[in-house]
């Protein structure tokens, strides 16, 4: 299955190594275009504000990153798969399904996310050493400001301890994958949609009633201040130890509802 | 096959109950009009198509699984073709290395045989020389099972003339070979076997053998035909001579003629029916090739 996936790898990068090269050139373009679009106005404010702003474009940017792993996936993934014209289509190539979904999970959702993260880490550490050294006032803030990292790994309710960007990040990709299994196109746009709308309507909060499914937690100023269960026989803790499994069951399932629909997918 | 229904979608079923077995070591020319389900049969052998309703086996193994081990020993070329924007050389390493039996040796020998244009981009190819290179690969790829729709379409004449050449080099030992055409005059003296569709259902699934034993093709129009078109005839061979099989005119006869296509189902076992397919489907059972 290795073997295979390797195979399939240096298929993809023969064929497509342009477009995937102008796709992390873009993702760099853009976000170096945000650093000098938020931080050009910011030459006569103060050092601590622009720390704030910094740490601002940072989570702007994380957001604009899952944004890009998401468009992507659902762009490429499983592309000319099912496509007979195409000599010969990826779906007949001599790999086991398996190895085929394996690697267009790991292109979409490890290579390229993680490429265009260590872009957009290049773009930022070069904003920071240029304002650093064109605003020697700044260098001693910049270390405190937001960072990138703290961005990425984030936490709150409802999914506390777990990064909820980068599960964010997985949802998207669960989802595109599924829309780009093999699905009818109306089908398709309608899995988009509710993604997209889970994905919204998740309590993510840290300023207002959050929920676990099975567990309601009242927040205030970022912290739960009263939990109460909607169920006598079940304990606080069963209830968060039934909300994590429920929140990481969403994409594992769009996962293997998207692999059974790639694998009878028909040309 | 047995009982097999294949098409695209549950509302738009092309294949209707087909039958029978394909045997091993054979060349088969599979024809019948447009729509009759020449590409979605192939589609269903490749795998590349689920049955809607019946079973396919081919060599052991069911095409729908897309087994690697039956995707590598299976080629399927399809009448349209698209290619990556890649060097000859470089398609070659890249997808060559997935099929186990692929030879380099062979696929220049096919490559320079059909005169093929090197140093063209091969998404620059025109529709011939794309047809000239999947052939070569194909064949380089020595598959147990080699399906090709239309080879010869926008092929010149000199290299039909090279396709039959080297087709008919192949060695078809433990292989089947089937190739989907609607230019039989193309393929002569190349097929030594025969599937012929009607509406999606097979009418005729036999070795030349099997027809020249019953069926004897003469050049003039006989009184006791079963069919003549003026020029050429087909009449039962009650005497046991064996005549060269005009594909041609068998197809044209079972196309037109109510006579041959009941004469065929009576004494060709090879044929779908209701009944012969489970019949067939045991025969099958236990022997190589596409069932």
């Amino acid at each position: 299955m290795l073997r295979s996936i390797i195979y399939l790898a240096a298929c993809h990068w023969r064929e497509h190594w342009l477009r995937e090269v102008l796709c992390l050139l873009a993702v760099a373009a853009v976000t170096a275009l945000l650093y000098a679009g938020n931080l050009s106005a910011s030459g006569s404010v103060s050092a601590a504000f622009v720390a704030r702003q910094l740490g601002n474009i940072r989570y702007s940017i994380v957001l604009w990153w899952i944004a890009v792993t998401a468009a992507y996936t659902l762009l490429t993934a499983f592309h000319g798969y099912g496509d007979t014209r195409r000599c010969y289509a990826t779906l007949l190539l001599p790999a086991c399904s398996e190895a085929k979904y394996a690697w267009e999970w790991l292109r979409t959702m490890v290579i390229f996310p993680l490429a265009a993260l260590a872009l957009i880490w290049g773009v930022d550490a070069v904003t920071v050493r240029y304002m650093a050294h064109a605003r020697p006032i700044l260098a001693d803030v910049l270390g405190d400001a937001f960072s990138l990292w703290d961005a990425l790994t984030a936490t709150g309710e409802p999914l506390n301890y777990i990064p909820y960007n980068i599960y964010l990040a997985v949802w998207f990709n669960s989802a595109a994958m599924l829309v780009r299994s093999g699905l009818r196109p109306a089908v398709a746009v309608v899995t988009a949609v509710a993604a997209l709308a889970v994905a919204l309507t998740f309590p993510w909060s840290t300023e207002r009633t959050a929920l676990y499914p099975f567990v309601w937690v009242e927040m205030e100023r970022g912290y739960a201040v009263t939990w109460s269960m909607p169920v006598s026989w079940c304990s606080r803790m069963a209830g968060y130890a039934i909300s994590y499994v429920w929140y990481a069951a969403l994409p594992v399932a769009a996962y293997v509802l998207s692999y059974l629909k790639f694998k009878e997918r028909e040309i | 096959m047995y009982d097999l229904h294949a098409g695209y979608g549950r509302k738009r079923a092309v294949l209707r109950g087909l039958g029978g077995a394909i045997a091993e070591g054979h060349i088969y020319g599979l024809l019948g009009a447009n729509g009759s389900g020449k590409t979605t049969l192939m589609k269903t052998w490749a795998g590349a198509l689920y049955p809607v309703s019946g079973r396919v086996d081919v060599f052991g193994s069911i095409p729908a699984d897309r087994k690697a081990e039956f995707l590598a020993s299976t080629v399927y070329m399809p009448d349209e073709m698209s290619f990556p924007p890649l060097a000859v050389a470089a398609f070659e390493r890249i997808y060559g290395r997935f099929r186990p039996h692929f030879s380099h040796e062979e696929f220049n020998g096919y490559l320079h045989a059909l005169d093929f244009s090197f140093g063209v981009r091969l998404d620059r190819l025109s529709t011939g020389n794309r047809k000239k290179f999947f052939i070569a690969f194909a064949l380089a790829c020595n598959p147990a099972l080699l399906l090709m729709d239309e080879p010869t379409n926008g092929l010149d004449i000199e290299s039909k003339k090279a396709f039959r050449r080297i087709l008919a080099s192949f060695d078809t030992t433990g292989r089947v070979v089937v190739v989907s055409t609607h230019q039989v005059a193309d393929l002569n003296n190349l097929l030594s076997a025969v599937v012929v569709l009607r509406e999606g259902r097979m009418v005729l699934n036999a070795t030349f053998d099997a027809i020249a034993d019953k069926l004897a093709f003469g050049g003039a129009s006989e009184s006791d035909a079963l069919y003549a078109d003026g020029l050429k005839s087909i009449s039962v061979n009650s005497d046991g001579e064996y005549t060269d099989v005009d594909v041609e005119s068998l197809y044209h006869a079972i196309h037109e003629s109510e006579r041959v296509r009941a004469f065929i189902a009576e004494n060709f076992s090879g044929n779908s029916s209701e009944n012969n397919s489970v019949k067939i489907a045991e025969d099958c059972a236990g022997k190589e090739g596409v069932c």
